[in-house]
Formats: C-alpha cells, sequence, structure tokens
C-alpha cells in the first residue's frame, strides 16, 4: 500500500469527525476498510486522534476516542466542532461525478440534497462543462428502487422491455446487484420466471412494483455475483463471418474473438451471446457483411429478423 | 514531539474553537506542534502548507485583513442531510460501484465524500461494480486524474498521440475539459501547434507530462463558452464535416420512450400526433447511421434522407440472401 502523507492522514480524520458521535461503538474493519487502509494502520492514526484536542490539551479537551480491539468507541463529544465537516471541493466534485456515471445530473434532487453539504468553492455548473461521466440512458429513480431493492433484499416485480420486444413484460426478481459496463447500467438478479439468474438493461426497466416480500440472497449462494458483472463464461457462442474489409472490433462485441483469419480476407470470430435477438440484431444491422453460421438457431433468428425489417419498411 | 498529523488536526480544533479571528503568531504559541525553535519563515512555510492541507479537507479558512484567520462555520460544517431509504441506497450503489473502478479517476476524493457521509447513508451492503473505461482501465484512470488536475490548475501538457492510422507524434494542449463515451475517455483542449481545439482519446496517449514550472500559475484561460458537451458525440456523426447530412429517425408509438434515452441531448425530438417521435440529428456516416437504427430497432426507423434509407432495404435484402 502506497504510503500515505500527514496531510491525507489528517484529511482522513477530519472526514471521520462526523461520523465519532458521542456513545458510538463503530467496527474499526468496517470503518478501515471505508478508507482503504489496514485496522493496523487506522488505528495508529486514531491513537493520534486521541491526543489532539484544544489548549490547555487537558483530558476533557481531547478527542473521546479509544480503539479497543476491533472496536472504536466515542464516549464524548469530539471539541470544538459544530458537525460534520462539508464536503471539499475535490471531494464533491468526485462525487457528482460518480453520481452522474449512475445517471444523476446535477439538478438531480439527490445530487442537489448531497451538494448543499459541499464546500462554497464547489461549482456544480463548472464541473458540468467541463467533465462528462454519464452516458446512461436509464431514469434516476429507477436506478434508486433497483438500489433500495438490493439494500433491503426486496422482491420486485419489474415490467422488463427487453431487446427486440415490442412491448414489456413482468418479471419477479430478487435483485442481488448493479454494475456499470461501459456507461450503460445492469442488474444481476435472480429471475423467479425463468428459474434462473439473469441480467437486465437498467434503461430498459420500465416500471418497478415493490412486493413487499424478503428474499435471502444467501439462499441462491455466492454463484449469483459470479454470473454477474462483466462475465460472458458459461454463455452459448455463435460463429460469425465477417467479410473482407468490415471492421471487427472486440469492444463492439463484449467476449469475442477471432477464432480464423482466411485466405479471402474474411475473418471467422465467436461470440459469446446472452440472448438470441441481441446477436440476432447486431448481426442483422451489419447489413450482410456479417453472416451467423452457426449455430442453427441464431442463423434462422438472423433471416427471420431481417424479413421482418423488410416487411416495417 | 507532537507529529504533523497531530498538528493540522490541533489547527482544525482550534480554529473551530477561536472566537474571534487570530494571527499566525498566536496560532504558533497556542496550537500543539509548532516547533518553538523554528525560524519565522520557516513557521510561516509551515502554516502556508498547513492551511492548504486543511482547506483541501473542507475548512473554510478565511482571512479578513491578511493578517488574521478565522474559521467561517457555516461554510465549513454542514446541516443534516435528509435523504430517503431510496436515495441512501443509491450513493451507496452508485459510490461503492465508482470505488472499485479503476478508470474513476476520483476515488480518493470519492471516498472521503462517502465517509463524511457515512451516517447519512448507512443502508448496509450493497452490491455494485463499475468498469466505465474498459482498455487497460488503471492507466486511463491515472491520466484522467492528471489531466482533470491540470484543467482544473490551466497547465498546459505535452503528450505522444497515436492517431488512428498508427502514426505518432508529439502534441502540446490546454485541457479544457474531458468527457467518457463508449468505455473510452477523451480530452478536449486547444492543440498549442495547430491553435485548434480536438479531442483526443486518452488511451491512444503515452509520455503525458504536465507543466510543472510555476504550479499555481496558469498557463492558459479556457474560453468562457466552453461547453464539454459540445464535443461529445454518437457514433455515426463521426467522419469528414463534409459528409454531415441531417438525418431524421422515426420511433413508433410503442418506442419513442427510447427516443430521449437514445437522443441523450443530441439533436431535437418532436413527438408525433400518433404518439410517435421524430429525431432529427446530424450524422456523417452512413453505414453506422444504418446501424443505430436497426440495432434499436423494433419500432426505430430512418425517415431521411431517402437516399440513405433505401440503402436500408438493399441491405437486409442482402441478410436474407445469405441466411435463406
Amino acid at each position: 500500500m502506497a504510503r500515505v502523507s500527514s496531510a491525507d492522514k489528517a484529511r482522513r480524520l477530519i472526514a471521520l469527525l462526523g461520523r465519532l458521535q458521542a456513545g458510538s461503538r463503530i467496527s474499526l474493519a468496517t470503518l478501515a476498510a471505508e478508507l482503504d487502509t489496514t485496522s493496523a494502520e487506522l488505528a495508529t492514526d486514531l491513537e493520534t486522534l486521541s491526543v489532539c484536542g484544544i489548549a490547555p490539551y487537558s483530558p476533557m479537551e481531547l478527542v473521546p476516542v479509544l480503539v479497543d480491539g476491533d472496536v472504536v468507541e466515542v464516549w464524548g463529544s469530539i471539541p470544538a466542532m459544530r458537525g460534520p465537516v462539508r464536503l471539499s471541493a475535490a471531494e464533491a466534485g468526485a462525487l457528482a461525478a460518480a453520481l452522474a456515471a449512475a445517471g444523476f445530473t446535477a439538478d438531480d434532487p439527490l445530487s442537489a440534497k448531497l451538494l448543499a453539504a459541499s464546500s462554497a468553492a464547489f461549482d456544480a455548473e463548472e464541473l458540468a462543462r467541463t467533465l462528462r461521466t454519464s452516458t446512461a440512458a436509464h431514469d434516476s429513480s429507477t436506478f434508486e428502487a433497483l438500489a433500495a431493492g438490493i439494500a433491503a433484499h426486496e422482491v420486485l416485480a419489474i415490467a422488463y422491455q427487453r431487446e427486440g420486444a415490442a412491448e414489456p413484460g413482468v418479471r419477479t426478481i430478487e435483485p442481488l446487484q448493479l454494475f456499470a459496463d461501459r456507461g450503460a447500467w445492469y442488474l444481476s438478479a435472480w429471475c423467479r420466471k425463468a428459474g434462473a439468474y439473469r441480467t437486465f438493461r437498467v434503461d430498459r426497466v420500465r416500471g418497478i412494483e415493490p412486493t413487499g416480500e424478503e428474499f435471502d440472497p444467501a439462499e441462491r449462494g455466492d454463484a449469483a455475483l459470479a454470473l454477474a458483472a462483466f462475465s460472458a463464461e458459461g454463455l452459448p457462442v455463435a460463429r460469425l463471418r465477417f467479410s473482407a474489409g468490415e471492421t471487427f472490433s472486440e469492444r463492439e462485441w463484449p467476449g469475442a474473438s477471432v477464432a480464423e483469419e482466411c485466405a479471402d480476407g474474411s475473418l471467422l470470430v465467436e461470440v459469446p451471446f446472452a440472448g438470441t435477438d441481441w446477436i440476432a440484431r447486431r448481426v442483422v444491422a451489419r447489413l450482410g457483411a456479417v453472416e451467423a453460421l452457426a449455430p442453427r438457431n441464431v442463423r434462422a433468428a438472423v433471416a427471420a429478423l431481417a424479413r421482418e425489417e423488410l416487411e416495417r419498411l | 514531539m507532537t507529529d504533523a498529523v497531530e498538528r493540522l488536526v490541533n489547527l482544525a480544533f482550534y480554529l473551530a474553537e477561536a472566537r474571534e479571528p487570530v494571527s499566525a503568531e498566536r496560532i504558533r504559541v497556542d496550537v500543539a506542534g509548532y516547533p518553538a525553535n523554528q525560524d519565522t519563515e520557516a513557521f510561516l512555510r509551515m502554516f502556508e502548507r498547513d492551511k492548504d492541507a486543511l482547506r483541501d479537507a473542507g475548512l473554510a479558512i478565511v482571512s479578513d485583513d491578511g493578517m488574521a484567520y478565522r474559521l467561517d462555520r457555516s461554510a465549513t460544517f454542514a446541516a443534516s442531510i435528509d435523504l430517503s431509504p431510496e436515495e441512501a441506497a443509491a450513493v451507496r450503489a452508485a459510490g461503492g460501484a465508482l470505488l472499485g473502478d479503476p478508470s474513476f479517476p476520483f476515488a480518493a476524493d470519492l471516498r472521503l465524500a462517502l465517509a463524511k457521509i457515512a451516517s447519512t447513508i448507512d443502508t448496509g451492503a450493497i452490491a455494485s461494480a463499475a468498469r466505465l473505461a474498459d482498455e487497460n482501465p488503471a492507466r486511463q484512470g491515472e491520466l484522467v486524474a492528471a489531466f482533470a488536475d491540470a484543467a482544473e490548475r490551466r497547465k498546459s501538457v505535452v503528450f505522444a498521440y497515436t492517431n488512428s492510422r498508427g502514426t505518432s507524434a508529439p502534441h502540446t494542449i490546454e485541457p479544457y475539459g474531458l468527457f467518457l463515451h463508449d468505455g473510452r475517455w477523451y480530452v478536449v483542449g486547444r492543440d498549442v501547434a495547430k491553435d485548434e481545439v480536438r479531442t483526443y482519446t486518452v488511451a491512444r496517449m503515452s509520455d503525458i507530462e504536465v507543466n510543472a514550472s510555476r504550479p499555481k500559475s496558469p498557463d492558459f484561460e479556457r474560453p468562457a463558452d466552453f461547453d464539454v458537451a459540445r464535443f461529445t458525440r454518437l457514433a455515426f456523426q463521426y467522419g469528414p464535416t463534409a459528409e454531415q447530412f441531417d438525418a431524421t429517425i422515426r420511433f413508433d408509438a410503442s418506442s419513442a420512450w427510447r427516443a430521449g434515452q437514445l437522443a441523450g441531448g443530441h439533436g431535437t425530438i418532436e413527438r408525433t400526433r400518433d404518439g410517435g417521435a421524430l429525431w432529427r440529428i446530424p450524422a456523417r456516416d452512413r453505414a453506422r447511421l444504418l446501424r443505430f437504427v436497426l440495432e434499436n430497432g423494433p419500432g426505430v426507423t430512418l425517415a431521411e434522407p431517402a437516399e440513405v434509407a433505401a440503402q436500408l432495404r438493399v441491405g437486409l435484402k442482402e441478410v436474407t440472401r445469405i441466411h435463406g
């Protein structure tokens, strides 16, 4: 772990002050994890904090904090401090950027509430004009409702419009994890309709109804998360031919790889796919420059989709 | 002996407690941690660094006459924030995801921000993850952090850039802003040699050097009307300016809900009487425009220009022929 400067250690302790309420007992390991440090280093810093205070530095004027094993104990009030310290301009900027990446713009009520607790030096407009982290297309209220479902282990009924579908369908799900991949957010959940883990694009969730029913996330085992973010493991694989001159980029076909470079300049590519509709659409969108060779159902889906699209014209 | 951490925290408490502005000399005497045998110049340099460190921590230290200091309490201490359980969970999920993403360039500041509001967002653990950038994410995160800092301090940056044709050349830019698009970070700035505002892909940069001379003096001023949003584009908007044309994309009634999502603030959207929508948007790349329309269907079609829309029919017939 990189050496932390004295200024950064002091900043870390000042950030913690709002958390150290009189009478509270907090896990040292939890605090250390939140601050990305070790329990031993944080314990040393808290010992330093315990001898800080105001003149004349008698025991009554020092920070009443004690580390006892894995517990941080606070037995009195922090001297002089009138409340938690506001977010500095850099901290507010980082929080605003993180929220923006999750679809919460600077004028979203949540961003506005949080940034009201920031330093006057933070300029939300300036940040919006100079930094864009968000390409997320979902409603922020959808993100909030899904996050709350995960936090409360609550079964949700969602109206979900899968790719290529004209209308949404209702799924009853046990929400497990939210993850972002290149700007789009996804939800990993146990889908009761499918009886399996499924990944849902958050911007295709068109409605959410909390059911009031609680689920036990341990019941499904750890396999849930292993199936989730960024993993193409276990998915079926389609074999596609990219004609000579047609660009293949792994970034456009996540998890895909070139299996063979043919003498005529074409490429045989293997692409993992979760849904036939998804891969069929992508092949059709290449307007003949990409051919689905296998499996047979993908090839048939491509032909059927192209006919449907022709009929729509 | 009092260490530097202790001195800084003591100074924070002292300023929070002080009833009236206090001089640097008084602070030197009252706050535990300033060496008694230090000469005045060395003390003043240390005190300047300490004030900067505490300001970085969020303390609003003000000097009314340049000689005495006080803490602006209302600007330093936050009132409590009242979040709903849904809002708290959203902050926890977004914050946790970005903290674990090496391509997010502001993790250290985000961590402290979350620590300060921890009691407000105490919802328990929420599994979340993020991968904003997918090519060498840690390197992109590190470079973007350097560019963001240079942009804020208005310092110029020198780097080597390998363009899409594989040619590498040195550039000096005045960085104005940064944006993320489809898994890649981009920097927008004025290229000094070309005297043009250009967009550069961070993943194609190497040997980056921020001008280290006179770190507190800006090298340039950013145009007052700069807005990084004007430089973000959709996939079909890249290409030579001369090839630009106006496209109209039609959403039928069942797909109109997606028009705003897909537009992402680009172009204009007009609702139609049948409940659908027309999205008017400048485009430069015909093949990518057709791909965009098909990938986002059903219910999304290209209405204009007619000659580009006609290519759709030809292409779809080719797909049916190949797969027939």
